[in-house]
């Protein structure tokens, strides 16, 4: 309801200014786009005020205004608070053990991502339906990943041999891993549409699925783990061979943003996969292959672990949330360097046809 | 959905300051300044209202070169009524406690 737009209302004003004009500037580009227009008319008004104190009041006011504006997210936010109030009502009856920073922290910090992002008036809502494919995928993963962990947590055969025998996570592991979801899932849920329209999808997807076969072959029971790493370094060499091309065969402009896009979708995608089959492998395979000998498994971080499945096994399960955090700075390091691969060798391409070409991605490039 | 909720303090002085001269549009910085409310309390009120149906907007394009447009306010006829529900003697003490008043235009701080 901002009335109607003369034609320099999009302008910002004379490029650059003072370090509080940058400010909100900067902030005013997260506003969301149904409420861009209350953006632009605080950035306006920052040009009204005077001193160097009351600009920064403005501006560092208005920024908050900017990046968090008013939602009429009422009901978004009661079911977001039931939902969370109903997961950690699951994990209490559960697995009570995990405490009360499991029960509030792992359902609650992902429950105020999705609050945050299905509140948000300008929320993007056309989206591809390869987009929204990949979107249910990345949700599918990142709920599987505290289920995976409490499934891990619950049969581990030395939890049957009394009290602080079980693998645990730590209150300030709980709190990082329960922290990790939500940024994943505010990134999942955030700009679906900087996925693409099918151009994009199928990149992060080989990625995931010949990285998870990596590591399920880490642990394969009759190789050795230097024959795992053999095997997994092959498959990886593969990937990164095939993502070049694949981005080149598959008409993508090469830039910033759809690179950015791509290396995000990447982790997005990767990272919580690698970490669900890391524990249902190691749920399934260490833990009932050496069910009887549970000490085995409880030291195998301190005798030498056999594999990193045994590792993750082991009695902390906080090295899978460290695992899992080095999976996501490993695989946006691989795809940031596959991109610039590929922003310095490959030829520029020509205009991409209007049927294929994507304002939010390839204009901006 | 109109609510049938209690204005808040600011909220109630925001509608006073602009039901004074209801077919009068005013800039954001004026009503920061007659109402003490910094901007990050005041905008979110006009974004409410105007959410509400209780406040209009338009852009008038700058007179100087360079400058971006501004955004002008004014009351809808909903949002008179809701300031004449509204009264700055039923305000409670602490916003006015609150307002702090804003620069004059090349006056520096």
């Amino acid at each position: 309801m901002s009335g109607q737009r003369p034609a320099d209302a999009g302008s910002t004003g004379p490029r650059g200014g003072d370090l509080p004009r940058r400010l909100l500037a900067a902030a005013t580009a997260w506003t969301p786009a149904g409420r861009a227009d209350w953006s632009r008319a605080m950035l306006a008004e920052l040009d009204q005020v005077t001193g160097r104190r009351a600009r920064w009041r403005f501006a560092l006011s208005a920024a908050r205004v900017a990046l968090v504006p008013p939602r009429s997210g009422r009901l978004t936010a009661i079911a977001a608070a039931a939902g969370a109030a109903a997961a950690a009502l699951i994990i209490h009856l559960l697995l009570p053990q995990a405490g009360p920073v499991a029960a509030i922290a792992v359902p609650g910090l992902p429950a105020l991502s999705a609050w945050f992002v299905f509140s948000r008036p300008g929320l993007d809502r056309q989206v591809s339906i390869a987009g929204r494919a990949a979107q249910a995928i990345a949700v599918a993963c990142l709920a599987a990943c505290p289920a995976a962990v409490m499934r891990e947590i619950m049969l581990y055969p030395a939890a049957q041999a009394g009290p602080g025998t079980a693998p645990y996570l730590g209150p300030v592991w709980t709190v990082i891993f329960a922290a990790e979801l939500a940024v994943y899932l505010l990134a999942v849920l955030w700009r679906p549409g900087l996925l693409g329209a099918g151009r994009h999808s199928g990149l992060p997807a080989l990625a995931a699925l010949l990285l998870v076969g990596w590591f399920s072959v880490l642990h394969h029971p009759h190789g050795g783990l230097v024959l795992a790493m053999a095997a997994g370094a092959l498959l990886a060499a593969g990937t990164l061979a095939a993502l070049p091309a694949l981005i080149r065969g598959s008409g993508i402009r090469p830039g910033l943003r759809s690179g950015a896009a791509e290396v995000m979708w990447g982790v997005l995608l990767t990272g919580p996969a690698l970490l669900d089959a890391m524990l249902l492998v190691s749920t399934r395979s260490v833990i009932a292959a050496e069910a009887a000998v549970p000490y085995t498994i409880t030291e195998a971080h301190q005798q030498g672990a056999t594999s990193v499945l045994a590792w993750v096994a082991s009695d902390d399960l906080g090295g899978a949330v460290v695992l899992f955090t080095m999976f996501s700075i490993t695989i946006a390091l691989i795809f940031a360097i596959v991109h610039v691969f590929c922003d310095v060798y490959s030829k520029p391409p020509g205009p991409l046809p209007a049927a294929v070409r994507r304002p939010d991605c390839d204009d901006a490039t | 959905m109109a609510r049938s909720r209690k204005p808040s303090a600011q909220t109630a002085a925001v509608l006073q300051a602009m039901a004074a001269d209801p077919a009068g549009w005013r800039y954001g910085y004026d009503l920061g300044r007659e109402t003490g409310l910094a901007a990050g309390s005041l905008y979110p009120i006009l974004i409410r209202l105007g959410d509400r149906g209780q406040l209009e907007a338009r852009w008038e394009p700058s007179s100087q070169p360079g400058r971006p447009a501004r955004h002008l306010y004014r009351l809808t006829p909903a949002g008179v009524a809701l300031a004449a529900t509204t009264s700055p003697a039923t305000a409670p003490a602490r916003a006015v406690a609150r307002v702090r008043p804003w620069p004059q235009p090349g006056v520096s701080s």
